[in-house]
């Protein structure tokens, strides 16, 4: 039977916890503008704001006490519409889920950000409820758009599944962008932010892709992961760096020599934050 | 576009009595006035009443359309289902257009609005024959014929298909992807396709095709509501997928719409596919919570075998297919009927919520 009386306290008791971990969470996650809701509470994306209000001490305990993620450069990200992007890794996605908590807790302006999942990511049981309660949306230049319009931050990884996936051997090799983020950033002028995620390479060594199987389970890989036998990451230091901005060149959306040029770009700037970081951290969990 | 041959009320409803058989003791002196010449009924006047066709108007969809629309036009509803409380002034024609001496009774007549609610005409308990392929092509011939000013054809943004792949807003360039080998399913598509025909083979009557998410409403008894009435429904484990409903007065009302906007001077009356969304969306779970409903997560197979002890009919055969459905989010992009419609106003969410709650 549902006690009401033990639900009031168990929240009291979270919001305290939050309190501790994080003074004035509850009043930056009030504070930072949202998209607007219907009368059910969702967004046409079926985005939750109370829900997310919700999960925040979760994210916020893997991001301090966990990860410990070790954030800079939040000067480089303007006001206003933003495209944030960034190098993927880890065969689980928490880089995405690090950077979002770190635009909210740390950030001088806390920022909502949505970011962009593959489309076979609603095959995942209560995963892919979850990503869309949370705020992702399924990653199509239409969507996209349809964001950036709203002025709002959006954050894209466009290395994919061959990023999120590799082996532990090509770890911090991008993998090769694709060119639909900056086609979207040419068609509405939005400032594109790189930013560069070390540490989650780590977090989940893959040593083999079995496609057999991520083929009867029509998944995109089916990673072996050493030395893990359960499903958690192993608890690795992050390092999340945003980068100098990229404004999109100004030429017709189907330039393609320019968009190539711009992608090009975008990608150096986060593999020399890459290599710089490699040089100067002292180990995986430190 | 060709013009509307302006009827006299006085002689239409002449004709309608002969048609419908009904005695004059029934009817009372009032009915024999002409509406014109009621008082308060001005704005009635000023209308163009029009001869309207509605195929599958006896479902209850097609009732609470007929009600609706009987004060301002001269009905004629066919069906093979009975429309016992149907309105005095309402024809209906009791044909199964499979046969071929239905289909020339029906022919032989002219109406300038052809109404087909065929796809929306398949529910809980009923078959429609409405959705025989002879049927829809041998009624396409006709109207090409025949050429009324306007078709306006109800559709399912169903037909899109559901898949992990269109959980994003399709519009309506997308093409109807839905993969199934039940003969209800490909009739519906078909229907849909055929009906385009319509844009290049009869270029002056005007044909609207709405493709509608899930229809709701207290008096359906569709796949949606007879899904959402269960105490217990059963949802899919791990699965919450959102959903976009319209309600059933929205979707009479953007219907009332097309046939007097396209009647202004102003229209282009361009013919047009027009998805018909609701005001947005809401997780499964959420709208079941909302209802007061005790919804039970189960494993795929389970739900399956709950859905088709469910239902009869065609759509007892539709399992694998409404499993997909409780499974993924199929969104539709609405924005082009508010473009077209721009002073439409959609009934907020909980409003309709609260109506299926009583």
């Amino acid at each position: 039977m549902f006690d009401l009386r033990k639900n009031i306290s168990i929240r009291s008791k979270l919001e305290s916890f939050v309190e501790r971990l994080e003074p004035g969470l509850y009043e930056r996650f009030d504070a930072c503008p949202k998209p607007q809701v219907n009368d059910v509470g969702v967004d046409p994306y079926g985005f939750d704001p109370n829900m997310l209000r919700e999960l925040i001490p979760l994210a916020l305990w893997v991001y301090r006490k966990y990860f410990r993620c070790d954030v800079s450069g939040f000067e480089h990200i303007p006001e206003g519409r933003v495209l944030l992007v960034g190098n993927h890794s880890g065969q689980l996605p928490f880089d995405g889920m690090m950077v979002a908590t770190s635009m909210m807790v740390d950030a001088p302006q806390p920022r909502l950000v949505r970011g962009m999942v593959e489309r076979w990511s609603a095959e995942l049981p209560y995963l892919s409820s979850l990503f869309v309660r949370m705020g992702q949306v399924v990653g199509t230049p239409k969507v996209c758009r349809e964001l950036l319009q709203r002025e709002e931050a959006v954050m894209v990884f466009p290395e994919g599944v061959r990023g999120v996936n590799k082996l532990f051997r090509n770890r911090y090799q991008l993998q090769g962008f694709g060119r639909g983020f900056m086609r979207v950033a040419i068609e509405s002028q939005t400032p594109v932010v790189p930013f560069a995620v070390i540490g989650a390479e780590e977090q989940a060594p893959s040593i083999a892709n079995i496609e057999k199987l991520a083929k009867l389970f029509k998944v995109p890989a089916f990673p072996l992961i050493f030395p893990q036998i359960l499903p958690f990451p192993l608890p690795v230091k992050y390092r999340i760096r945003f980068g100098d901005v990229v404004m999109p060149p100004k030429c017709a959306p189907d330039d393609l020599p320019s968009i190539q040029h711009a992608v090009h770009l975008v990608e150096h700037r986060i593999r020399t934050m890459i290599e710089n970081e490699l040089v100067s951290r002292e180990g995986w969990f430190a | 576009m060709p013009k509307t041959p302006r009827s006299n009320p006085s002689k239409e409803s002449q004709k309608t009595k002969k048609a419908t058989g009904s005695s004059k003791k029934k009817r009372s002196a009032k009915d024999k006035v002409p509406k014109g010449s009621r008082k308060g009924s001005r704005t009635r006047m000023k209308r163009v009443r029009e001869k309207i066709l509605i195929l599958g108007g006896a479902c209850p969809f097609g009732r609470e359309l007929v009600r609706r629309l009987h004060r301002d036009h001269d009905i004629c509803v066919v069906d093979t289902i009975a429309f016992p409380d149907r309105p005095r002034d309402v024809e209906l024609l009791s044909l199964d257009l499979r046969r071929k001496s239905a289909r020339t009774k029906l022919f032989s007549r002219h109406f300038s609005v052809c109404i087909n609610l065929a796809v929306h005409h398949i529910g809980g308990r009923r078959r429609s024959t409405l959705l025989d392929p002879l049927v829809v092509s041998e009624f396409i011939n006709w109207i090409v014929e025949s050429q009324p000013r306007q078709v306006l054809v109800l559709s399912h943004a169903r037909l899109y298909g559901s898949s992990a792949q269109s959980s994003r807003y399709m519009d309506e360039s997308e093409p109807l992807l839905i993969r199934s080998d039940h003969r209800l399913l490909q009739n519906c598509v078909g229907s849909d396709l055929m009906f385009q025909s319509l844009f290049w083979r009869a270029p002056n009557t005007q044909t609207l095709l709405f493709r509608t998410s899930m229809v709701v409403g207290k008096t359906l008894d569709n796949w949606s509501m007879l899904y959402l009435r269960q105490q217990t429904p059963r949802t899919m484990m791990g699965y919450n997928p959102l959903l976009q409903m319209v309600h059933i007065d929205d979707c009479i009302h953007v219907l009332e719409n097309a046939i007097e906007k396209s009647l202004l001077p102003s229209s282009t009356g361009e013919s047009a596919i027009l998805n018909l969304t609701g005001p947005g969306v809401i997780p499964l779970g959420r709208l079941l919570k909302m209802l007061q409903r005790r919804p039970r997560s189960r494993p795929a197979f389970r739900v399956k075998s709950w859905l088709k002890s469910l239902s009869s009919g065609d759509i007892h055969e539709l399992g694998d297919d409404l499993l997909r459905f409780l499974r993924y989010s199929t969104l539709v992009d609405g924005s082009a009927l508010l473009r077209k419609y721009p002073e439409l106003q959609l009934k907020p969410m909980t409003e309709t919520i609260e109506e299926l709650l009583t």
